[in-house]
């Protein structure tokens, strides 16, 4: 007894500040099994489990076996972090082991230990290892009970950075204890961001009414805004509830904005010149230029204008030069071209649907279409509660010429994109079942729809557009718009996970071919940004299914039977292999859609995507420069750039186009000097190819977004949340481009502005606790990724001091840099409401 | 019962307070309120509330209440009206109407084998006069190489591509041997530089020439040069050199092992070694011939040799050798010192522009000068051009100074095979166009250079100078002074 309690001393005594397997324990090794036969052997109770921890100690260090545990459940249960670090570390593993092959009583006896290990990791830094074991034996439960003041924090980080690489449905567990922790702590802006990444409505919403400071309910009024959730809310809960609804409606975008503009001094507008820089190009003057016009080079000026124009309220080429511009534009264009208005008055509901006004008298459809669409757009993610776009545009939905159905269909789908009004949805969903409708309304309705009612599983859109797709027949959803309807279903399933697997069932019911695309298309839409690996793996898949190699075994069966049976199947199998392709198109696309989210994902989908290039199908090849643009929107990457660019010049027109596109979105509006100019090279290049030119200027364009205010990328708030609207809109356009030749070249080039929904600032405004804007000083770097570290790790690194309203750019994290203030959002970007410190001292 | 309610209009930026409704009364009478206030008339008005419309025909369920806003579309502005004039697109032209529209010279079709004909054709409407006399001459209804070049250059001009077919039957019947047929019954390719002989030789008298009596032939008079050739016996000093006079249509560049530019080549003709019947002697005896020129035409015509027989093949086999041509090029080395004397006074005058313009340039390097691309055009405007001729023998060159007009390309290993291509300049500098039969495509400069052999790209065959024009400024004195 006194031998084993000297024994334990002197064990403990070396081991408590020591991670590494101490000193007396090899001098014991030899006597492992004799301890143990001793350990049988003892009778008195009390010096029986003595022997048992120190038995427990050394198969540490021995034992293959689960020995650590067992003798650990025998032993005395008294302070477990006595034993040292290493110890608890290492019983922690074989409790999780052990947890996934015991029953229900042995989880009991495992639990009590559980309980003793959380608050000794809680106490000692190494909250990693706590949240890691509680994650294993599916009890994140207890760790709310653990958890204080100090180290809620880094606990909430670590859960949240392991969201992408668990599968579901344990990541909503995650988030959910984790809004639970920052509940207890009172950090509202943080829960509600939790609570926007599970958009959990009900949550959303009891956060906001829990708040009571009404500086904060502004904070987090603008971050529901960018989020664009627009919760219905009065009096009766909340206090100036009116102002509040302004904030999350986003009416103040387009002042802030402009305000950013002139703080900046980039008021002035760019004409497409401007952008392209062909001066710098090094071919010969314009030849012959000037004394004709290319209807497709006036287009692309267009789009380009619109684009580095949009949201500040004037330009050169539409507003000054008046009607002469539009009529410089042919039929489909015409609509482009006065949609365009839309952009440069995007978010300036109360200024901007004027100057649009008169274009609905015009004579010419296409001009009036273009001035609905246009409506559409400057009310994308501004609320109001005049509700200008439905009103204006909600009579067109059901007019005779298609050209004006498009517009106002569109236009409804943008300016109510994420708010799954039913109001709107009413007047939508009836296009879809109406006979005189042809394929295109259709389809461009499905995704209207599907915009609005953006992850929100809304029943009506997904029975009304189930009901078209079985009302069709086979040669109908064929065409090429037919894609867009279950890209509609898609989006109303976007980041819902595993609730689409009853749709994804209902699907079954439609015919083949066009099945496989549209499962595989919701499929992707549900797990978007999930980074779920298993579905990615899924896709791959798809992906690597070739169909020439069954043909050719199956004519080698063939040749033994009978010829006319051969052709049959041969016809069979090529047919199938057409339709399939679809299928693998929308799975490349979906795989960058999935791994989006987080960096690993994104790099490892990278290098898939290379394999992809080089060993597939012609579709998947055209496929796959989308993806790439899709995994780095706003963030022009080197690697990423290379890539495109070296395809950009190939010899399939497709992969050209779509390369040079993606090229465009990733720069999107970063004015990337390098892209810049890999662009101007490529203008020269594609001079003679009017497809490709046009392309280039229109990736030209998007660098240039807002003249480089503006982002395309999904994610915002530090990375962490990602806005469906913004992938609604995204998706759209590569949809769109899968087709790239029948429907961005061909007549509905009008799709692209369905980027508009992905458009935001990328700004941070700091306002003080009365509207009103406040500059600040704050430093502006590079984001650390501080997950996992102990202590006050710097956030930011090379950091530059600049004053607010600043631009922030993808990775970039600002802080304040001046104690005066206390901002009461912990993410510093979009709109943060700042507060005096009332310690501050001048 | 009445419902006097008070509403808000929103229109654009401003907001109407307190506005007077009465949901009894028309719609109208509301439109009409809110015209006095915003002057849009009733029917431009776009009145909303809630999402929905106000429609002229009554109130419907429009959920209007007290303090209710509504927002107002509408402009008092002029409503857009269509342009008169249509715009014109690339896309939808015909590529003889585009053609046009950029100012590209038409193609002519290649109707077997006869990119030789076509070049040549390409190059020698070069000629401005050449062409102008073939437009303009009346059809004479024969169907002579003459009357029917002169129909191909009419159609050209309409900028659509030409099919010479006529042209084509024309030559044959001239020239029958460039009818040959090959072994599978198409046409064989020819010598372009022969067929380029054949016609300027056909139309010598076919084309008068024009205020001139020194001349016979148009050709003759802008094309055309003479030679004054003298003979010095080397081996007698006794005998006296005889000098005589020869016409040329073209200059010939032989090149040799040293030949690395087209002025070499040139100068090498100048003297020449050859043996010839001494009357003197009564034997041979070796004499230097030294050729000079004494009348420059307009428009000198250089033929690089290189096609030589070799008989163990049978083929006129090329030299591949690179050899240089200027775009602008001084013939002041080949004139006999009569006519150096006579094209000096020219000479002067151009170097006197060439100074005034570098010392305004060097004066003016602190001046904001508008960018490089736009400045000659600018200094075009305001000079004028001089003759380039001797007053006394239109179609002659005052100068000696000639600027590269359109060069005749060969592609291939001998001049029976192969592909020939036209490049001639375009009006604007730095403008060439390529014209390839029927595709006509604007280069560059650098690309005419790149002609000059070396390899097996398009190698310059033939070459076609113009006289380069003296511009005088207008106003000499002011010109300087416009610039401050």
């Amino acid at each position: 007894m006194a031998a084993l309690e000297s024994l334990r001393t002197l064990i403990r005594a070396s081991t408590t500040s020591m991670t590494s397997v101490p000193k007396p324990l090899k001098f014991l090794r030899p006597h492992f099994d004799t301890l143990k036969e001793v350990f049988e052997k003892i009778q008195d109770p009390q010096t029986k489990q003595f022997c048992a921890d120190v038995i427990s100690v050394l198969a540490m260090t021995m034992s293959e076996t689960r020995e650590c545990l067992k003798y650990r459940l025998l032993g005395s249960e008294d302070q477990i972090g006595e034993w040292g670090h290493e110890y608890v570390r290492h019983l922690s593993g074989e409790i999780a082991a052990d947890w996934a092959d015991s029953d229900d009583q042995a989880h009991e006896r495992l639990l009590v230990l559980v309980r003793q290990i959380i608050p000794y990791n809680m106490a000692h830094n190494a909250e990693a290892d706590a949240c890691d074991l509680l994650m294993e034996i599916e009890h994140l439960d207890i760790l709310e009970q653990f958890v204080d003041e100090g180290a809620y924090h880094r606990v909430c980080l670590y859960l949240t950075s392991c969201v992408p690489y668990v599968p579901d449905p344990e990541n909503t567990i995650l988030l959910e204890t984790s809004l639970k922790l920052n509940m207890k702590f009172n950090q509202l802006p943080q829960a509600m961001l939790l609570a926007m990444q599970l958009n959990d409505m009900e949550k959303i919403r009891n956060i906001f009414i829990q708040c009571t400071d009404p500086s904060m309910q502004k904070q987090l009024s603008y971050m529901l805004g960018r989020q664009q959730i627009c919760l219905e809310i009065d009096d009766s809960e909340v206090k100036d509830s009116e102002e509040l609804v302004e904030i999350m409606s986003n009416n103040h975008l387009n002042h802030h904005f402009l305000n950013l503009a002139r703080e900046l001094d980039i008021m002035e507008p760019k004409v497409p010149e401007d952008v392209y820089k062909s001066h710098l190009e090094n071919v010969r003057a314009t030849f012959g230029g000037g004394q004709v016009d290319s209807a497709r080079q006036n287009l692309a000026a267009s789009f380009v204008n619109g684009f580095v124009n949009a949201g500040f309220g004037q330009d050169k080429l539409l507003m000054d030069g008046g009607t002469k511009w539009l009529y410089k534009n042919k039929e489909h264009g015409m609509m482009s071209a006065t949609a365009s208005l839309g952009l440069l008055l995007l978010w300036d509901i109360d200024g901007g649907l004027t100057p649009i006004d008169k274009y609905l008298y015009s004579a010419e459809d296409y001009i009036k279409s273009g001035a609905l669409l246009a409506c559409g757009m400057v009310n994308c993610g501004v609320r109001s509660e005049c509700d200008p776009a439905l009103a204006l545009l909600s009579d067109y939905v059901m007019h005779t010429s298609n050209v004006m159905r498009l517009g106002s269909i569109l236009g409804l789908g943008l300016a109510y994109a994420g708010s799954n009004r039913s109001q709107v949805l009413k007047v939508l969903t009836p296009v879809l079942s109406d006979p005189k409708a042809n394929m295109e309304v259709i389809g461009v309705t499905g995704l209207a729809c599907g915009m609005i009612a953006v992850g929100s599983t809304n029943s009506t859109v997904t029975n009304a557009i189930m009901q078209t797709l079985m009302e069709h027949s086979e040669a109908d959803l064929k065409e090429t718009f037919a894609r867009f309807l279950p890209l509609g279903l898609g989006l109303c399933y976007l980041g819902r996970q595993e609730q689409a697997d009853v749709l994804i069932e209902s699907l079954g019911v439609i015919s083949e071919p066009f099945r496989s695309m549209a499962v595989t298309m919701v499929e992707v839409c549900a797990y978007a940004g999930t980074g779920n690996v298993l579905k990615v793996q899924k896709l791959l898949h798809i992906c690597s299914e070739h169909y020439e190699t069954p043909e050719k075994e199956e004519k080698k069966h063939d040749r033994k039977g009978k010829d006319d049976k051969k052709d049959d199947k041969k016809d069979d199998k090529e047919e199938k292999e057409k339709d399939l392709t679809a299928r693998q198109a929308i799975a490349v696309i979906g795989i960058a859609l999935i791994s989006m989210g987080e960096d690993i994902g994104a790099e490892m989908a990278y290098r898939t995507f290379g394999h992809l290039l080089r060993y597939c199908e012609p579709v998947i090849r055209r496929a796959v420069p989308l993806a790439l643009g899709l995994i780095s929107v706003s963030n022009p990457k080197l690697n990423i750039l290379d890539t495109l660019s070296k395809f950009s010049h190939d010899s399939d027109a497709e992969v050209a186009h779509n390369a040079i596109f993606a090229m465009g979105m990733v720069g999107a509006g970063t004015n990337n000097a390098r892209l810049a100019a890999m662009l101007r090279q490529l203008a020269q290049y594609h001079a003679k190819d009017p497809n490709n030119l046009f392309m280039v200027r229109i990736a030209q364009g998007l660098a240039h977004l807002g003249k480089g205010t503006l982002t395309l990328s999904p994610y915002h708030s530090g990375h962490q949340l990602m806005s469906p609207v913004a992938v609604a809109g995204l998706m759209a356009t590569l949809v769109s481009f899968l087709d790239v030749k029948a429907i961005i070249l061909g007549k509905s080039h009008y799709l692209l502005y369905t980027l508009v929904a992905a458009m935001s600032p990328r700004m941070l405004v700091t306002l003080s606790e009365d509207f009103q804007p406040l500059p600040v000083p704050v430093r502006v770097g590079m984001a650390v990724d501080v997950v996992g570290q102990a202590g006050k790790p710097k956030t930011i690194t090379g950091f530059q001091t600049h004053t607010t309203p600043v631009l922030l750019a993808h990775g970039e994290r600002a802080e304040l840099a001046t104690e005066e203030f206390i901002p009461l959002s912990p993410i510093m970007e979009g709109f943060v409401v700042l507060r005096k410190n009332p310690e501050y001292e001048a | 019962m009445h419902f006097i309610l008070a509403v808000k209009v929103k229109w654009g930026k401003n907001v109407y307070n307190d506005i007077e409704l009465n949901t009894d009364e028309h719609p109208l009478v509301f439109k009409a309120q809110i015209f006095t206030l915003t002057g849009v008339q009733p029917d431009r008005q776009k009145v909303m509330l809630k999402g929905a419309q106000l429609k002229d025909d009554g109130w419907g369920d429009l959920p209007v209440k007290n303090g209710a806003t509504f927002l107002m579309l509408g402009t008092a502005d002029e409503l857009a009206l269509e342009p008169e004039k249509k715009t014109v697109f690339m896309e939808d032209l015909s590529e003889a109407e585009l053609n046009t529209k950029l100012d590209l010279p038409a193609g002519l079709v290649n109707l077997g084998n006869t990119c030789y004909m076509n070049a040549t054709v390409q190059c020698l409407k070069m000629v401005p006069e050449l062409k102008k006399s073939l437009v303009e001459l009346r059809p004479q209804g024969s169907s002579g190489l003459v009357d029917s070049l002169s129909e191909v250059f009419r159609s050209m001009q309409t900028g659509s591509c030409v099919p010479p077919l006529l042209l084509l039957g024309a030559l044959h019947r001239a020239v029958p041997r460039f009818a040959e047929k090959g072994p599978n019954g198409g046409l064989c390719q020819q010598d372009a530089s022969e067929c380029w002989t054949e016609m300027v030789r056909l139309m010598q008298s076919g084309l008068p020439a024009q205020n001139s009596n020194k001349h016979n032939s148009l050709v003759e008079q802008y094309m055309g040069g003479r030679m004054s050739v003298t003979l010095q016996c080397t081996e007698s000093d006794t005998e006296p050199p005889l000098v005589s006079e020869e016409n040329f249509l073209h200059l010939s560049c032989f090149i040799g092992q040293e030949t690395g530019h087209m002025n070499s080549g040139l100068k090498a003709k100048i003297k020449e070694q050859i043996s010839k019947m001494s009357s003197s002697l009564s034997r041979d005896a070796v004499y230097t011939k030294t050729s000079l020129i004494d009348r420059l035409p307009a428009y000198l015509t250089v033929q690089f040799v290189r096609f030589y027989y070799k008989e163990r093949e049978a083929v006129n086999a090329k030299i591949l050798k690179d050899v240089k041509f200027p775009l602008q090029f001084d013939a002041w080395e080949l004139c006999t010192p009569r006519l150096q004397a006579l094209i000096e006074p020219t000479r002067a005058k151009f170097k006197e522009i060439e100074d005034q313009r570098t010392q305004d340039a060097l004066e003016g390097k602190d001046k904001p000068k508008p960018s490089k691309g736009v400045e000659p055009m600018e200094v075009d405007k305001d000079l004028e051009a001089q003759p380039y001729s001797f007053t006394d023998d239109p179609g002659s060159n005052n100068s000696g100074y000639y600027e590269l007009q359109a060069v005749l390309t060969h592609r291939g290993r001998s001049s029976s095979s192969g592909h020939y291509v036209a490049w001639v300049k375009g009006d604007s500098p730095d403008t060439w166009y390529k014209c390839d039969d029927d595709v006509v495509s604007p280069v560059t400069d650098k690309e005419i250079l790149k002609l000059s052999g070396g390899g097996d790209w398009h190698v310059a065959y033939m070459l076609l100078y113009g006289p380069k024009v003296l511009k005088v400024p207008k106003k000499p004195a002011e010109e300087p002074m416009s610039e401050n």
